[in-house]
């Protein structure tokens, strides 16, 4: 697995602007609000075509701003989990999951049972008739990841799953996410949980105003912050 | 009583009460008034009879065909309006609604500056052409209709694509969903209570048309004498029929009304 994105892009007041290399790993990103780890992810995943650079995926150009190639997000295989409003309301949790599979041309039947058996194996299959209303926003992010995961996509990205949830219902989503990291899915994790990035993550990497400020494993970073902002931002949320 | 203090701001002054028993009074009166003078023992012969019945008949064709047309032009419209951002869209907002404020009778005229035959900018053409004419043509009416009902289409409709979170979609592109696939099983489905919301709004106000209908298809027995036409002539000739249609028109308001209930007023099931 390999990610290098060397490139740029304006949303509003805010120019992004990265140059990253990811391989196989759990990334961790983390920073104040508002500062483009959304963004960033949102390149990625092909919801944002970027202003200027190039993307590539396993050696893969998946956005060139100069030759004029854009692969959009329904075509790219990788997942992505939202903060929130991550299930559609009219669909029980089941059909949550099995919906993209059945756009992918399987048919009802065995899209069903295909979702039942992530569901099972992710140890939710008793949330499978719940309507998302019906399910805590915790149940909700461990649907959504199944519902992404079944997709069998080649990179995930998380964007803040954690922060719209209620505290005591954090742990849980921490889990199945640590639970997915042992299994050796590389993923990209936007997040304030500092424990989890400490414990998973690979690398942490510290966004600031659009660029990657500083990154490293995370002893390194959460101790031994380099950069001032780093150690300012850190020295707060820690 | 309750010695509790309310909530500074709580409290309701006295003029709000007597005002607001005054409306519903208002409102309420000539509904009563109508209900009474309505003769129940024979009001099913005196709409499926004679020019009622034709009215009737006539009234939920165009009506039901107006809806149809303001359905396949507004939920574009509706689309562009509520997605997509140019310059003027403001602009362009306003002049979609325009037919909801605008009389209806100078829509009507306006109509006849269009389509006219004789005078109308393309009217003649499409007589000489398709010879189409839609002045004094049931097809007139369907237009008329089709013209002021579409803006409270495109209004409902609007406003539900803008209260999706673009998350839904976004997350079902990244599960592999093209954008035909993503328009029919997500978006459509989330706009479904404002869709059903606009189509009953459209369908109502299509139903009860009445200034431009006169004004550009006329009033022509069995051909563009619409229901709400068809009361105001019957009311000389024929008080009860006139009476009994109204009760007609008003019970399929309130059906209205009822079904849609919750989707308009912005609540969810």
């Amino acid at each position: 697995m390999s990610v290098t994105l060397k490139g740029s892009v304006r949303q509003g007041r805010l120019i992004l602007d990265i140059d990253v290399a990811v391989g196989d790993e759990i990334v961790a990103i983390s920073g104040v609000n508002g500062i483009g780890k959304t963004t960033f992810l949102r390149v990625l995943a092909g919801l944002l075509p970027l202003d200027a650079g190039i993307l590539q995926v396993n050696g893969i150009v998946l956005d060139d701003v100069d030759n004029q190639i854009f692969v959009p997000a329904h075509l790219r295989n990788v997942g992505m989990v939202f903060q929130d409003n991550v299930l559609l309301p009219f669909l029980s949790a089941l059909d949550n999951v099995a919906y993209p599979l059945m756009a992918t041309g399987i048919g009802r039947q065995q899209a069903q049972q295909l979702a039942i058996d992530a569901m099972e194996q992710h140890g939710i299959g008793h949330l499978a008739q719940m309507k998302p209303t019906q399910l805590s926003g915790g149940q909700q992010q461990r649907v959504a990841i199944t519902r992404a995961l079944a997709m069998r996509p080649k990179l995930m990205l998380f964007d803040e799953p954690t922060s719209a949830l209620d505290p005591e219902l954090v742990g849980e989503v921490l889990t199945a996410m640590q639970d997915l990291a042992n299994s050796g899915m590389t993923m990209i994790v936007v997040t304030h949980e500092m424990g989890f990035a400490r414990k998973v993550a690979d690398t942490v990497a510290f966004m600031d105003a659009g660029l990657i400020v500083e990154s490293g494993p995370p002893d390194q970073l959460l101790d031994h912050p380099q950069h001032e902002r780093t150690k300012s931002f850190f020295s707060k949320v820690l | 009583m309750s010695t509790r203090k309310r909530r500074v701001g709580a409290e309701t002054p006295p003029f709000v009460w007597v005002g607001a028993s005054c409306a519903l009074l208002f409102l309420l009166l000539p509904l009563v008034g109508l209900l009474k003078r309505v003769a129940w023992s024979g009001i099913f012969g005196a709409v499926t009879s004679g020019p009622a019945s034709e009215a009737l008949r006539l009234s939920l064709i165009t009506s039901v065909v107006a809806t149809m047309i303001a359905l396949v032009l507004g939920l574009p419209l509706a689309w562009v309006l509520a997605r997509i951002e140019f310059r003027g869209r403001s602009m362009v907002r306003a002049l979609v609604m325009l037919p909801m404020v605008l009389p209806p009778v100078v829509g009507g005229v306006a109509l006849l500056g269009a389509y006219g035959k004789s005078n109308g900018l393309i009217g003649g053409w499409l007589f000489d052409v398709f010879g189409l004419q839609l002045t004094f043509s049931p097809l007139g009416v369907v237009v008329a209709e089709a013209f002021v009902a579409l803006p409270f289409l495109v209004m409902a409709v609007e406003s539900g694509l803008r209260s999706i979170d673009p998350r839904f979609e976004e997350s079902a592109a990244t599960m592999g969903l093209g954008p035909s696939e993503r328009f029919r099983k997500v978006t459509l489905r989330l706009l479904a209570p404002s869709l059903i919301a606009g189509v009953a709004v459209a369908w109502a106000r299509a139903l009860g048309e009445f200034g431009a209908t006169i004004t550009f298809a006329g009033n022509i027995e069995g051909r563009t004498q619409t229901t709400p036409l068809a009361v105001y002539l019957l009311l000389e000739s024929d008080p009860e029929a006139a009476y009994a249609l109204s009760f007609v028109l008003l019970a399929i308001c309130v059906a209205v009304l009822v079904a849609m209930r919750g989707s308009w007023m912005g609540r969810r099931s």
